[in-house]
């Protein structure tokens, strides 16, 4: 048996698929390539894949992390092979490794959003820079709806503005992991409000999953 | 990915739907080929992927280097109004790019409930639905599938039909449009060429006149058009192409296996069912050739189940070999072998049981019908006792839930056949209590689901009336009020929609305007219980003065000319009509197996059928 940690990447229009699909696509394309994943023992068996970390749909990730568990071994290059025909275009295995780090050790997260064009940058910048932003989570009380707001400051670690290509990129460092999970979307949507712009991101994706808080 | 597709996809549901990019899409480079092709599948991208003969096109005309194949589907109602609102045309997956751009666009017309889902395609696509108000710029618009068999409620909106199966016509209709393409040859002059094809069907080449009392009068073919339009059938299973790998969806589908036809054609001769005759005559394939692909199938795609297709798949001759052949491999390779349509009289639980994956959904057993008398009128010759026998098979085996269909509105149908079919399920729950060896600690759950008739052309009863809204009412509340005990839950289907499609079953030209006023009025997705709209649809047959009631509840006379007389599918009327007349007189036809009753479909296939074979 070996345990593996895949690294893989997910860009492009692959950004807008599922966990379950992404699970799918890696089931089938082990199955397809006769790579062999243990198979959970029960009444429900199914492949042994785990995401470390969810990543919301609509957001690509780089180096991203991938859980399983081989019956015999398999190597890092009959892995790195799947890409070629057995996995989407955008989705492909980048490396296989022990894993050093259990997955509830994840505290922050690094994201690249790449900002329209006409992103009011300065003033965002000011925002960052003085903190208190918040943004409204939906959450329950019992079976009673209810509206907590997060304060963003004190999870966001770190953060640049980078203004020399045409289209602005923001690259944060947010909390991330079981406690304080910061969704890059409405980090976005908070920034965005508090300085009057109203649209999407061009563009938003996961470049790092950290034990420790990077500043 | 196209800018303008990717600004949308963050405010749909489901955007993976809208992607292509799945493993197995064909991608080419649209300067390398000389005819564009759009597969059309009016419906949700999660229904339209599990059929077959998008896969088996898809595959076939991406085969030939002068064309790319591409898929296009219905978009969700967030998506068509994201589309409209930015002004944005519908686009192929492939590509990204609209649909005006392709050579031909051609839809797959497999219910009479999407027609209104083909208008709008059309509509967002911004090509004008009616071919009058076409030109050569736009896309010639074809079309395949069952409803072909009675395309003439949309007579007015496609260029040409493909009758039949679909493998040579298509690559014969490529052919002579690559050739008409390359020599700038007319629209209009290409479909007069074109309706040389065995086969092919262009409407417009056809005149069709009416009787004072709306009956069709004549349907007169001009500049050499033939006078009718003869069925496509493949004679060898075996060497037609058949496609082993196609397109891995994202998402979850709808039935999301492999699947693999095992024969085509049916010898049962259920009165009611229009399959059973228009894939007439039965053409088997070897079991070496299915087990074969079969395996290559689930290699390619990784798919971990395998559905051995077919009308009454128990009944192909050669079963035993086949499943022997196939468990070899599928038990090896982890892969499950699904028979989904086993008949109540060839049920056998050691064989389901080899077929494990049946145990995941359950049991299903068609009685159609209450009672003997009416079971022998539609000439569904199962036995009270074949449905008692599979029903304590199964329940040995293990299973306690089991799915009985039946239907209400069949000819001759009394209140006396609607209690048999509380009397039959009672009989079923009452064997399960009587049974030893019933499983231990579980409660029997019998799930009757039962729809309403709507008669078909080409099958015996399409001179019969479909049941009317009372009548319908009165025997649904009269089964539920004949039905003694909670171990039976009967469910109904929306006869409303049952009765729009008895109307466009049997309906003529005269119904596109209905058609197309639905769709102004807003009906699509008509199959689908949350949007179908009665009232939109009375309306849009009133504005027309068109009254439904005639297609659906007129009895026929033997010798009215009926608006899909022109199409041969090789079934001789004579025959249908000897059909309909045995069932008024209570008389059952046996199994073609066990006698050619000459029916006549063979004349399509060099005089050949398969049900002439010994098993």
């Amino acid at each position: 048996m070996q345990d593996a940690r895949l690294r893989f990447n997910k860009l492009g229009a692959v950004k807008y698929i599922s966990h379950l699909d992404m699970y799918r696509c890696f089931t089938r394309a082990f199955r397809r390539a006769g790579i062999p994943v243990w198979v959970t023992e029960g009444f429900n068996p199914r492949v042994y894949l785990n995401f470390a970390l969810p990543l919301p749909l609509g957001a690509e990730s780089v180096d991203d992390i991938l859980d399983t568990r081989f019956t015999s071994d398999v190597s890092a290059d009959d892995l790195l092979r799947l890409d070629l025909y057995e996995l989407p275009e955008g989705l492909w295995i980048s490396a296989l490794e022990e894993p050093a780090f259990k997955t509830k050790d994840i505290v922050s997260a690094a994201w690249d959003i790449t900002l329209p064009a006409d992103y009011p940058v300065s003033a965002a910048s000011e925002r960052l820079e003085t903190g208190g932003l918040t943004f409204e989570k939906e959450g329950k009380k019992g079976k009673n709806p209810v509206k907590k707001t997060v304060d963003l400051s004190a999870s966001i670690y770190s953060w640049n503005i980078d203004t020399s290509s045409e289209k602005p990129l923001l690259s944060v460092n947010v909390g991330a992991g079981n406690e304080n999970n910061i969704n890059p979307f409405r980090l976005f949507e908070a920034l965005s409000s508090a300085v009057g712009y109203e649209g999407l991101p061009v563009n938003v994706r996961r470049t790092g999953i950290f034990t420790d808080i990077h500043r | 990915m196209n800018e303008r597709i990717s600004a949308v996809l963050p405010l749909v549901e489901k955007p993976a739907r809208y992607i292509g990019t799945e493993v197995g899409c064909v991608k080419k480079d649209p300067s390398t080929v000389g005819i564009r092709f759009a597969f059309c599948f009016p419906d949700l991208y999660e229904i339209g992927m599990s059929h077959l003969g998008m896969r088996i096109l898809y595959g076939l005309i991406n085969s030939r280097e002068d064309s790319w194949c591409e898929r296009v589907f219905a978009p969700a109602a967030d998506m068509e109004a994201q589309l409209r609102q930015r002004d944005m045309p519908l686009f192929a997956l492939e590509s990204g790019d609209e649909l005006s751009v392709f050579d031909i666009i051609g839809f797959t017309i497999g219910y009479e409930l999407c027609y209104t889902n083909i208008l709008n395609m059309l509509d967002l696509a911004r090509i004008p639905s009616r071919t009058e108000n076409r030109t050569d710029a736009h896309p010639l618009i074809i079309g395949g599938g069952p409803c072909v068999c009675n395309s003439e409620p949309l007579a007015d909106f496609f260029d040409l039909f493909m009758l039949g199966e679909g493998e040579e016509v298509v690559s014969e209709l490529l052919d002579l449009y690559a050739a008409c393409k390359k020599d700038g040859v007319s629209r209009k002059e290409f479909l007069v060429k074109a309706s040389q094809i065995k086969g092919i069907y262009v409407p417009s080449l056809y005149n069709v006149e009416y009787n004072a009392d709306n009956t069709v009068k004549s349907v007169t073919p001009k500049q050499g058009a033939p006078a009718t339009i003869k069925k496509r059938v493949v004679s060898d299973l075996d060497n037609i192409y058949y496609p082993l790998d196609f397109v891995v969806p994202f998402i979850e589908t709808v039935q999301d296996r492999g699947v693999h036809e095992i024969f085509r054609g049916c010898t049962r001769g259920c009165r009611f069912c229009q399959a059973g005759f228009i894939y007439r005559p039965v053409r088997e394939k070897n079991p070496e050739v299915i087990s074969s692909q079969s395996k290559a199938i689930c290699k390619n795609a990784g798919y971990d189940e395998i559905s051995l297709c077919s009308l009454s798949a128990s009944d192909y001759s050669r079963l035993p070999e086949l499943l022997d052949d196939m468990l070899d491999w599928a038990e090896e390779m982890k892969v499950n072998v699904a028979l989904p349509s086993m008949r109540a009289d060839r049920f056998n639980a050691a064989l389901a049981s080899k077929l494990n994956s049946v145990r995941k959904s359950g049991l299903t057993f068609a009685a159609e019908a209450g009672t003997q008398r009416l079971r022998d009128v539609i000439n569904k010759n199962v036995t009270e006792s074949d449905v008692l026998s599979a029903a304590e098979e199964a329940f040995s085996g293990g299973w306690n839930v089991v799915k009985l269909y039946f239907m209400l509105g069949l000819p001759t149908e009394t209140d006396e056949d609607i209690e048999g079919i509380s009397e039959l399920c009672e009989k079923v729950v009452d064997l399960y209590f009587s049974m030893k060896d019933r499983p231990k600690g579980k409660y029997v759950k019998i799930n009757a689901g039962v729809s309403t008739f709507v008669p078909k052309p080409f099958t015996p009863f399409q001179w019969e009336p479909q049941i009317t809204p009372d009548t319908v009412l009165h025997r649904q509340k009269g089964l539920l009020q004949s039905l003694h005990t909670n171990k039976v839950s009967v469910s109904f289907n929306n006869s409303d929609m049952s009765f729009l499609e008895a109307v466009f079953a049997r309906g003529d030209r005269r119904l596109s305007d209905v058609i197309e006023d639905a769709w102004k009025n807003g009906c699509k997705f008509d199959a689908w219980g949350e949007s179908f709209d009665p009232v939109r649809w009375r309306a849009a047959f009133d504005k027309n003065r068109i009254d439904p009631d005639f297609y659906a509840f007129r009895v026929r006379e033997y010798d009215e000319v009926f608006p899909w007389d022109h199409m041969d599918i090789g079934i001789r009327k004579e025959f249908l009509i000897s059909e309909n007349q045995k069932a008024h007189r209570g008389e059952v036809t046996p199994d073609c197996r066990l006698g050619c009753r000459g029916c006549g479909a063979d004349a399509l296939n060099g005089g050949h059928c398969d049900a002439r074979r010994k098993a």
